[in-house]
């Protein structure tokens, strides 16, 4: 296993080298056609002295061909250098590390509230195929998996202007730092509902699906069959038996979804003005903060891999069958 | 499965009963091809049809925007931003008049000193009659005959008896606005069709762009292998490996801010085919790593045929149902693609029109509370999001897609 692990890790080295040549190239683009200055930001503060200037026209060595740049923009990546948001006026380093931190609770929340729902409904729907419940609860997933979530987030939000339940986009109410930690606890478990909800309904959605097909597939074997003949409780058969086998591939989609999360949840981020990834992502695409903008590309994608990593291993944790080969 | 076993189990019912009864004499059941089959097949799924009519409607109201439409993609009026839906009436004063509405004047109702509250109106002494095929903007019917009738219009004022009046001095004639307006004071119902001409193409363009490009793509590597394969798979995997938001953003970056319009449309186009054509070329190597096997192209290389004409005429061809069916299917994508770039304003740019940008003004929730029409492009989009999935699945199960590859 660990093998395995260490041979997917190596194997992602010249992967991400293609990720970053291909991000540094479309910045460049940037550079050339959309006349984005990379220093521009900096330009317009007016703290900014010409020492900074040209300190940071070297590290970026904008006078050096594409190539030359590229290859010293590697060097500082790798060494953790990511350099400094202008607009910030922070490291990209911690602002994407804070901001990474705020998508990954989003992220959570939304994955705990999807697997609590959806399991159990995919299994109580299995149980009553074809019934009315089924029909009703089939059609209303077909919905959501084809619902736009950026427009079930407005609705989500104009839904809270209206009722004023829930706070308009936003993480923290203006008076967080004033709360007791538990109440900032509250707080952020307040705003985080809208968000959390949106992105789960349509996971939910899709989870259900397949944990409904996947047990009717579980129900038709002989297996099945047997412990009932044996006369074991229908409590029984299903939640020893049935459930246990139904379970296993669904478990491999938690690690798509961790992966998906990372995406997924960009555009919900934007319009409930989390600051997520994904907010910063499009602030930083705005300002032309180019080093933002670069390292948000990087981390994504190496997010979006390490989640399909952890998808594989999962299988092969689950699944005796399966053997990950080093 | 071959196309036999396809055959067979979609005999159709009333040729089973001819069958069973033996009434025809001898008479063998009537031949209908596989084309015919398919066909019957869609047009027998329900949800297909529907999406079908959906979209019917949907495009015909974009290519007629200009006919349908009482005004144009962008005729403003200033004084009035975010007017309601105009309230139809069919009866003045318990007399029956035809459609006609009446006149709305905005007036100050916060005293004086305060910040100042705008209200609407109602004049009843007013009124604009609907004139159908009624005179307005000239444009061209259909891009060919030049003409300046549209389906409805408001007409001029008239008073209480009928006649033709002046409106108060300082005061504008109220337009039609079957589904309110905009900030700007722009018929929102006319920019929704003029919208669709850009939301609707941009799918099917971009289609059309990074189709053939992951087709081939694709082919090659997996007709190849070897080294191609690996250098055109690492870049697939490596454009993949992007979450898709994210490279849209910053793709839009690279967009000059001098673009006109046309160029704009069809940059936005260049940007969603750029990402979307790799994972097409993935799904395609892996079917033609299995094609290339078989009989009929080792025949086809041995009576030395190019490689590339045996990609493009025997391999391709195979999978043409298959192509159909997840392009349908995949148009959604690049729809809300479209749309997620304009809404973040840098997609489309006013004046043009697109739903997404729209949309771009119900970013400021508390607007869409007072205003909530302004929701309506949200819902074209949902509609044609639905068009094409129940479109696309009508056509899988049509083809039986799965089960012939």
């Amino acid at each position: 296993m660990l093998r395995y692990v260490l041979k997917r890790f190596i194997q992602m080295i010249p992967l991400l080298l293609i990720i970053s040549f291909i991000a540094f190239g479309i910045i460049r683009m940037a550079e050339v056609y959309a006349n984005a200055d990379p220093l521009a930001q900096l330009k317009m503060s007016p703290t900014t002295t010409a020492e900074t200037l040209a300190r940071e026209r070297e590290r970026l060595a904008l006078d050096k061909p594409f190539i030359v740049r590229y290859v010293i923009w590697l060097k500082n990546f790798s060494t953790g250098n990511m350099g400094e948001s202008y607009a910030y006026k922070a490291p990209v380093s911690t602002l994407i590390l804070s901001r990474l931190w705020n998508t990954a609770v989003l992220g959570f929340a939304t994955l705990i509230l999807t697997w609590l729902v959806a399991i159990p409904l995919g299994i109580f729907l299995s149980v009553r195929q074809y019934s009315f419940v089924d029909q009703v609860f089939s059609s209303v997933s077909y919905f959501f998996m084809g619902f736009p979530d950026f427009f079930l987030a407005i609705i989500f939000l104009l839904f809270a202007a209206v009722t004023g339940w829930f706070p308009i986009g936003g993480m923290t109410a203006s008076n967080h730092s004033d709360m007791s930690s538990f109440g900032q606890f509250i707080d952020v478990g307040h705003h985080l509902i809208l968000p959390a909800l949106t992105l789960a309904l349509i996971s939910i959605a899709n989870l259900q699906r397949r944990m409904r097909a996947n047990m009717l597939d579980v129900l038709g074997e002989e297996y099945i069959k047997t412990a009932r003949a044996k006369g074991l409780s229908e409590n029984k058969v299903i939640y020893k038996h049935a459930v246990r086998n139904a379970i296993n591939p669904i478990v491999t989609l938690l690690g798509f979804e961790i992966a998906g999360l990372v995406s997924g949840a960009a555009f919900v981020e934007i319009i409930f003005n989390w600051p997520g990834l994904g907010n910063m992502m499009l602030q930083a695409v705005l300002g032309t903060d180019l080093n933002l903008v670069m390292a948000g590309l990087i981390i994504s994608s190496f997010m979006l891999l390490m989640g399909n990593l952890i998808a594989d291993v999962l299988l092969g944790v689950v699944d005796p069958r399966i053997k990950l080969e080093a | 499965m071959t196309t036999r076993s396809l055959d067979m189990d979609i005999i159709e019912s009333a040729d089973i009963n001819r069958m069973e009864n033996g009434s025809g004499t001898g008479k063998l059941p009537k031949m209908t091809s596989t084309r015919q089959k398919i066909l019957k097949r869609f047009l027998r799924h329900r949800l297909a049809m529907l999406g079908m009519v959906i979209l019917l409607v949907l495009y015909l109201s974009a290519f007629f925007a200009d006919f349908l439409s009482p005004y144009g993609a962008d005729s403003s009026v200033v004084n009035q931003a975010h007017y309601p839906p105009t309230a139809v009436q069919m009866f003045h004063k318990g007399k029956f008049t035809g459609p006609f509405y009446y006149h709305m004047r905005k007036r100050n109702t916060a005293g004086a000193g305060e910040i100042p509250v705008f209200k609407l109106f109602r004049d009843s002494s007013i009124r604009y009659p609907i004139e159908f095929f009624a005179k307005g903007q000239p444009y061209k019917f259909m891009f060919l005959i030049p003409t300046e009738r549209h389906l409805f219009g408001a007409g001029a004022p008239i008073n209480d008896q009928g006649q033709k009046m002046d409106l108060p001095a300082g005061e504008k004639p109220n337009r039609l606005y079957i589904w309110g307006a905009d900030i700007q004071g722009r018929d929102l119902y006319t920019r929704l069709l003029f919208g669709g001409r850009i939301s609707l193409t941009v799918g099917i363009m971009a289609i059309m762009i990074s189709y053939p490009i992951g087709l081939l793509m694709g082919g090659i590597a997996g007709y190849f292998g070897g080294w191609v394969d690996t250098a055109i798979m690492r870049l697939v995997e490596a454009i993949i490996a992007f979450p898709s938001l994210y490279l849209l953003l910053t793709l839009s970056a690279t967009l000059p801010g001098n673009l006109t319009s046309i160029q704009r449309y069809l940059a936005v186009i260049g940007i969603l085919s750029f990402i979307g054509w790799a994972g097409q070329a993935r799904i395609y190597r892996g079917q033609v790593l299995s094609l290339r096997q078989m009989e009929y192209v080792e025949a086809a290389r041995s009576v030395g045929m190019k490689d590339v004409p045996i990609i493009i005429k025997h391999i391709i061809p195979q999978m043409s149902s298959w192509i159909i069916v997840s392009a349908t299917i995949s148009i959604p994508a690049y729809t809300l693609g479209e749309a997620a770039l304009s809404f973040l304003g840098l997609g489309i740019q006013d004046p043009e029109s697109s739903w997404g940008l729209m949309l771009k003004e119900s970013q400021n929730i508390v607007l869409v509370k007072d205003h909530p029409w302004l929701l309506i492009p949200g819902f074209a989009i949902v509609l044609t999001v639905f068009g094409f999935n129940f479109f696309g699945d009508g056509l899988r199960d049509a083809f039986d897609a799965k089960k012939q590859i």
